[in-house]
């Protein structure tokens, strides 16, 4: 299984809060089209083997209009 | 939005959203997509993202269609507060939320419908959250 | 002393009336003179194809040897409603005279006339970098006729460009005239006509059509369009048509040249398009490049604006630049045009072409905004500063949807 499914949606917010705070992101911001869902990959948890996710950190730091 | 482009956007789609999404054309040329999204977690929710027949140089529009009525942490619908700076939301349309997705100078072309509905599923996400913690989804999405 | 009036008629009237007049055995023609400052005329026989100064006036061109004139003409004139300031050319049959004018009450007198032939001059000036002539047969789609586009389009009919498609679905509003080519006088009519008479007024003899539509909307004919011309300059506001015009640019195989001012004419940039390099999209997509577009319009305004913006808001982004801070802008983007319009073994290109490699050119007006930390122009020439042109370099981007489709 892979871990970086562990963490829920609170956890998300968490990550996104701190990056608008300006600190560093930890933690990678995907999308997993298996799930359907988006995750967080922490740092040294590998992606998957079929590393079929689109990582969307950029996304998410263009910010919204 | 011409036929090359309409098969590169059903094509990620299908990969991404399988059998969660129905992408339609007017004879005009204007585009509907409906589609299935999930919080981790959470709630599903209904989408429906509609584009002028100039798509990609315009930037499609995204509505929440599904549930019907959405609260904030307040208890407010959240169409009688709309348009919101704070919660991310623009002047509804047809009694639908219309959620900000990209800023106009940061679109392009080159984004799908696919990178709208990440956007969309961020904004989502960031709502969810505010039902617990009671905080702006700007702080989550930034201005 | 009265000062010595001033007599003009157009070369190619003047051959199409000696012909009409020799086909038809013609020996007096009326027309109408644009009479300016009491001292200025400029004679036509057939409708002019620009705006002239001055106020319309009987004129009249008799064609007869100068011996050939008599009272009984004179008298002709005054039963035809000649004034006494009336100009009267007259018009060798034979082209064997310098034709000559005098006001109808002044038979006696003699003033030359000034033959104008400007595209002629238009072929002739340019010679030195770009021989005469050789952008007689180009045609260039400008879509935007703002304070960028008309003056363009003006420019570019200066060098010599013998066919117009002007693109524009506004009017021309009072808040525009501080930076825009067209006058006061122009207030109210349709942007692609107003511009069409500067143009004219430059190279009477240029071809233009005009469209007053929103090519954000009109794919269709924006493609067709493209397709027919050599060149295509994107001088409009927004992004979205920016964009359309990228598409129909890269569809149609055809080079386009887009400006822009960014906030409050802080600065700008300008890009070129050649088929096979980046396109507009690829520019944006590879990284995006800084600065909201210039403001200019309360129309753009409500579209730069978010529904929640408070009231007032969009109202204050109308923040439009000098027309100095505009200038080089557009002085740039004609450069580029004039390169991609040139053949290539034209003098103009054997230096310019080497200088202007870059796709993508960005300049500063002022030290705020986007260039705030720039230092002081100063005297330094190795550091970044405002009023200095930097070509950046663009390359394709792989994945874009734009120009990565066909």
């Amino acid at each position: 299984m892979d871990s970086a499914r562990q963490l829920p949606s609170a956890a998300i917010g968490g990550e996104l809060l701190l990056r608008r705070q300006g600190v560093p992101a930890k933690n990678r911001l995907e999308f997993d089209p298996a799930s359907g869902e988006l995750r967080l990959r922490p740092p040294g948890i590998p992606a998957p083997a079929e590393g079929n996710v689109t990582v969307i950190d950029q996304i998410a730091s263009d910010g919204f209009a | 939005m011409d036929e090359a482009r309409r098969k590169i956007e059903e094509t990620v789609l299908a990969s991404t959203f399988p059998g969660a999404f129905r992408l339609t054309q007017d004879a005009k040329g204007a585009a509907r997509l409906e589609v299935e999204v999930t919080v981790p977690g959470g709630g599903s929710y209904g989408l429906l993202i509609t584009a002028e027949p100039d798509y990609p140089s315009s930037m499609p529009e995204v509505y929440l269609v599904r549930p019907l009525v959405l609260r904030d942490a307040r208890g407010r619908e959240l169409l009688s507060i709309s348009p919101s700076h704070e919660m991310h939301l623009l002047k509804p349309r047809n009694r639908f939320l219309r959620l900000c997705h990209y800023k106009p100078e940061a679109w392009h072309p080159s984004v799908t419908f696919y990178k709208v509905v990440l956007k969309s599923l961020l904004w989502l996400t960031a709502y969810e959250n505010h039902l617990q913690s009671g905080r702006p989804i700007t702080d989550y999405l930034g201005t | 002393m009265r000062a010595p009036f001033h007599y003009a008629i157009l070369a190619s009237q003047l051959e199409r009336l000696r012909s009409e007049a020799r086909r038809r055995r013609l020996r007096l023609v009326e027309g109408v003179a644009f009479v300016a400052d009491g001292e200025s005329f400029h004679l036509f026989h057939e409708k002019p194809s620009f705006p002239c100064a001055g106020l319309p006036l009987p004129c009249f061109f008799v064609i007869a040897e100068a011996s050939d004139l008599s009272g009984s003409l004179m008298e002709k004139l005054e039963a035809m409603g000649a004034r006494p300031e009336s100009p009267v050319l007259v018009l060798s049959p034979a082209g064997t005279a310098e034709p000559f004018a005098f006001p109808a009450g002044s038979p006696q007198e003699r003033f030359p006339v000034s033959v104008l032939s400007p595209e002629k001059d238009l072929a002739s000036r340019g010679g030195a970098i770009l021989e005469g002539g050789l952008l007689r047969e180009k045609k260039v789609l400008i879509v935007g006729l703002g304070s960028f586009g008309s003056v363009a389009a003006v420019e570019l009919a200066k060098s010599g460009v013998g066919h117009f498609v002007l693109a524009d679905n506004d009017r021309l509003e009072p808040g525009n005239l501080c930076r825009h080519a067209c006058s006061v006088a122009d207030v109210g009519r349709r942007k692609t006509l107003a511009v069409r008479d500067l143009v004219l007024a430059r190279n009477p003899d240029a071809q233009v059509e005009t469209f007053e539509g929103d090519v954000n909307v009109e794919g269709t004919w924006l493609r067709q369009a493209a397709r027919e011309c050599d060149l295509i300059l994107c001088m409009t506001g927004t992004a979205r048509s920016r964009f359309n015009v990228n598409a129909a640019c890269v569809g149609a195989g055809r080079s386009a040249i887009y400006a822009r001012a960014v906030t409050r004419a802080e600065g700008g940039d300008v890009f070129r398009y050649r088929p096979g390099g980046p396109c507009l999209a690829c520019l944006f997509s590879g990284g995006g490049v800084p600065g909201a577009p210039e403001v200019s319009s309360a129309r753009d305004a409500a579209e730069a604006a978010a529904d929640y913006a408070p009231p007032g808001y969009a109202e204050s982004l109308v923040q439009p630049g000098l027309a100095n801070d505009i200038a080089p802008l557009v002085g740039m983007a004609v450069k580029l045009s004039l390169l991609e319009l040139a053949p290539k073994d034209q003098p103009l290109w054997r230096k310019l072409g080497e200088d202007l490699e870059a796709p993508f050119y960005v300049w500063a007006n002022r030290r705020e905004g986007l260039y705030e930390e720039y230092p002081p122009l100063g005297y330094n020439f190795n550091k970044s500063a405002i009023l200095r042109w930097y070509g950046v370099r663009v390359a394709r981007d792989s994945s874009c949807l734009a120009c990565g489709l066909g």
